[in-house]
């Protein structure tokens, strides 16, 4: 690599990039910290039982929502698994959609449920919590799944038929073991969402004493008094349950099975057929979408506070959305190896990191864009790489043969071949960027209040009218962005 | 007892397109070829055999009617034109995948090794020693011929049924293939039903199931039998 070469300084870029994201705020975190690492201080806290309790509690309704999680969502992908393809497509698509909705919006169903089942006594416990992460990560798992099974050979069944395998056979030997890594990855993921869970367990757990790691880590630094070393604690745990859980899961697999590509993606992909009439239904969504959004911020002077949070909102999505695939590219040519790092960490912890580190700059929405591109940095990754590394290159070979330099081949060959997964990815982003709540809701001050807070701020003080018409802006822009998505790809 | 091993009569595969066989009949350990030109139906005609395809019409195996019967009970070993390994499983899993779902390797480890021992054994003949434990995705066509090969037989089914089984291999391995498969037929007394490129293989079948062109509508082909 020459010193001046176009690698040197995507590398560059690139290690500039992970300093500034990662480095700094890790630096400032740590000392921060030692402060308080004075004779085994930290340690004893780390170990103390009230931690410890928040670390069992935490566990134990992970497990059992995880469990849940599991046996439904698996019930549910055989099942879709054994419709006929058509229907399988439209249900698929209506499940995508469905998880791809902001944590509040489940929240909102979670509590109507369980009104209308006389199930109210549940609400402001940890049932209610869990009810509310099986409602929303099933259809993630059961996706997860589904794409597995549909990518198995329907001959290879076929073939263990002639051989005389029964259906329990090919079961335990062909479906079970050709889902069994990807079972794996999703249930960490899925983990790792219910341990970040936040607006969920603080909205339906109803507070202390119903705190998760993710609540608790948030009370140690709510108040006047900040416990950065209680949160750190706490962040330690889980960064160390999640790397123990994805341990476990790569020891469970076979040699094999490892060496098979895992599925760490759930989305497939979206129907394309019938464009028309496809298009049209989406184009109704976005366009009554539109008009209900217009017709609610209409109805107050400069559209009120709600649209100057949907406003922060959208600026913030936006910003993430094209960083971090900027970002997710840089990271691929210059550092490839590290571009995972962060993939275990909370959101939480995160705004906590660069909080410490360039709080004095003072300009919430920065600070944000850096938390929330640190956050789906590694997720972009693992979706966008694999899609990288199926490189053309005896078509790359021949268009530099035809004079074309290195950029030009890949922009040629490779970039019109990645282009619809990225805009699929940068609306994902910008969706999931709107819906997060806790890597915002600390800088969240004055008059920088992005909708998803607003709402859960709305939610929190009893507000529900207010609370559940942020929401209703949240579901529309989501609907909007996967109709935006789903049209450019079929078109 | 009567020596029709195989017999084939007004038997009907009911597939995309549908293929026809109006009588055929084969003795124990014989070879019958099927030879028609490419898109005429010779793997639609093998998936019916094995099972995998809506059948009518009369298909008996040793006197038994098999016409209605599943594929896994068919006792029939396919060797598929793409091999159709099981990705998720070992070379070595692959080829005693056929005994293991039958519960032959049972539960004692003295029997299982055995039996493990045997199938390396193949393994070795057919030159993939060292290849035991190799993930299919590591194998080379040629190897996963041979694995799919011993996957068919392994299991000792009573008919065998071969989709292009030379097609890929070098002449060397080609003929070491084929003595295999020459051995077996004859050890186990099977009959096999073969499907190659004429080019493919020179091969002394006792019977021929050719194509015919005429007097069928265009969705329907017959296979004759040369020697009814």
């Amino acid at each position: 690599m020459h010193p001046g070469s176009a690698r040197f300084w995507t590398r560059i870029v690139a290690a500039g990039s992970s300093v500034f994201l990662f480095g700094i705020p890790l630096f400032f975190w740590l000392k921060r910290c030692s402060e308080n690492w004075t004779d085994f201080q930290f340690l004893k806290l780390v170990y103390s039982p009230f931690v410890l309790h928040l670390v069992m509690q935490t566990m134990g309704v992970a497990v059992q929502s995880g469990g849940v999680i599991f046996i439904a969502g698996l019930a549910m992908a055989f099942l879709i698994y054994s419709f006929k393809p058509r229907l399988r497509m439209a249900i698929r698509f209506l499940l995508s959609v469905f998880w791809l909705l902001p944590s509040l919006f489940f929240v909102w169903l979670t509590r109507g449920l369980l009104k209308q089942a006389g199930l109210e006594q549940w609400l402001y416990r940890f049932s209610a919590v869990q009810v509310c992460w099986v409602i929303g990560f099933t259809p993630y798992f059961a996706l997860g799944v589904l794409r597995i099974l549909e990518d198995l050979d329907p001959r290879e069944i076929e073939a263990a038929k002639t051989l005389g395998a029964s259906a329990s056979w090919i079961g335990r030997t062909l479906y079970w073991r050709a889902i069994r890594p990807g079972v794996g990855v999703l249930s960490i993921q899925i983990f790792w969402l219910i341990f970040t869970s936040f607006s969920v367990v603080v909205l339906l757990g109803g507070g202390s004493p119903q705190d998760t790691l993710e609540t608790a880590i948030y009370q140690a630094v709510r108040f006047d008094e900040v416990r950065v070393d209680h949160a750190f604690a706490l962040a330690i745990w889980q960064v160390v349950l999640l790397l123990g859980l994805t341990q476990i899961q790569k020891l469970g697999c076979s040699r094999v099975n490892q060496m098979q590509p895992i599925h760490g993606a759930v989305w497939g992909t979206l129907p394309v057929k019938r464009k028309g009439i496809f298009q049209g239904i989406l184009i109704i969504i976005s366009g009554l979408g539109v008009a209900m959004m217009a017709k609610i911020f209409l109805s107050e002077p400069a559209g009120g506070p709600l649209f100057q949070s949907w406003l922060q909102s959208c600026f913030l999505a936006a910003g993430v959305s094209g960083l971090t695939l900027i970002l997710a590219f840089v990271f691929y040519f210059g550092l490839r190896r590290f571009s995972d790092w962060g993939a275990y960490c909370s959101p939480m912890i995160l705004s906590l990191m660069v909080w410490e580190a360039y709080g004095a700059a003072s300009f919430p929405i920065l600070l944000c864009l850096v938390v929330q591109v640190a956050l789906f940095l590694p997720w972009v990754s693992r979706n966008l790489y694999p899609l990288l590394d199926r490189k053309r290159i005896a078509e790359q070979e021949a268009a530099r043969t035809l004079g074309a330099t290195n950029l030009k081949a890949w922009l040629t060959v490779e970039w019109p071949r990645v282009l619809p997964e990225v805009k699929k990815i940068a609306v994902w982003i910008s969706v999931f960027s709107m819906a997060e709540v806790s890597s915002v809701i600390l800088f969240s001050r004055g008059q920088f209040e992005p909708l998803a807070v607003w709402s859960q701020n709305q939610f929190a003080r009893f507000q529900w009218q207010e609370g559940y018409l942020g929401v209703e802006i949240l579901v529309l822009t989501t609907l909007i962005g996967v109709a935006v998505s789903v049209y450019q790809e079929s078109a | 007892m009567s020596d029709v091993f195989l017999k084939l009569e007004n038997y009907q595969v009911n597939a995309a397109i549908t293929v026809k066989v109006e009588h055929c009949v084969a003795k124990v350990h014989s070879w019958i070829h099927v030879d028609a030109p490419s898109g005429f139906g010779k793997t639609t005609l093998i998936r019916g055999l094995a099972g995998l395809e809506p059948q009518v019409g009369g298909l008996e195996l040793e006197g038994r009617t098999l016409t209605h019967l599943q594929a896994r009970d068919r006792q029939m070993g396919v060797v598929f034109q793409d091999h159709l390994l099981f990705p998720s499983m070992t070379a070595l899993e692959n080829v005693y995948y056929g005994r293991w779902v039958r519960g032959q390797l049972g539960f004692r480890r003295e029997k299982k090794n055995a039996l493990i021992q045997e199938a390396k054994h193949l393994m070795d003949l057919l030159g993939l020693k060292d290849r035991y434990d190799a993930p299919i995705q590591g194998l080379s066509g040629g190897e996963r011929q041979r694995i799919a090969i011993l996957r068919a037989t392994y299991w000792k089914p009573k008919l065998l049924i071969l989709d292009e089984p030379f097609k890929g291999l070098d002449d060397q391995i080609k003929l070491k293939t084929f003595d295999y498969l020459k051995d077996f037929a004859a050890n186990e007394q099977v009959c096999v039903i073969c499907v190659s490129h004429p080019t493919d293989f020179k091969m002394n079948a006792e019977v021929r199931l050719q194509g015919i062109t005429s007097g069928e509508p265009s969705h329907v082909r017959k296979f004759v039998a040369d020697r009814p």
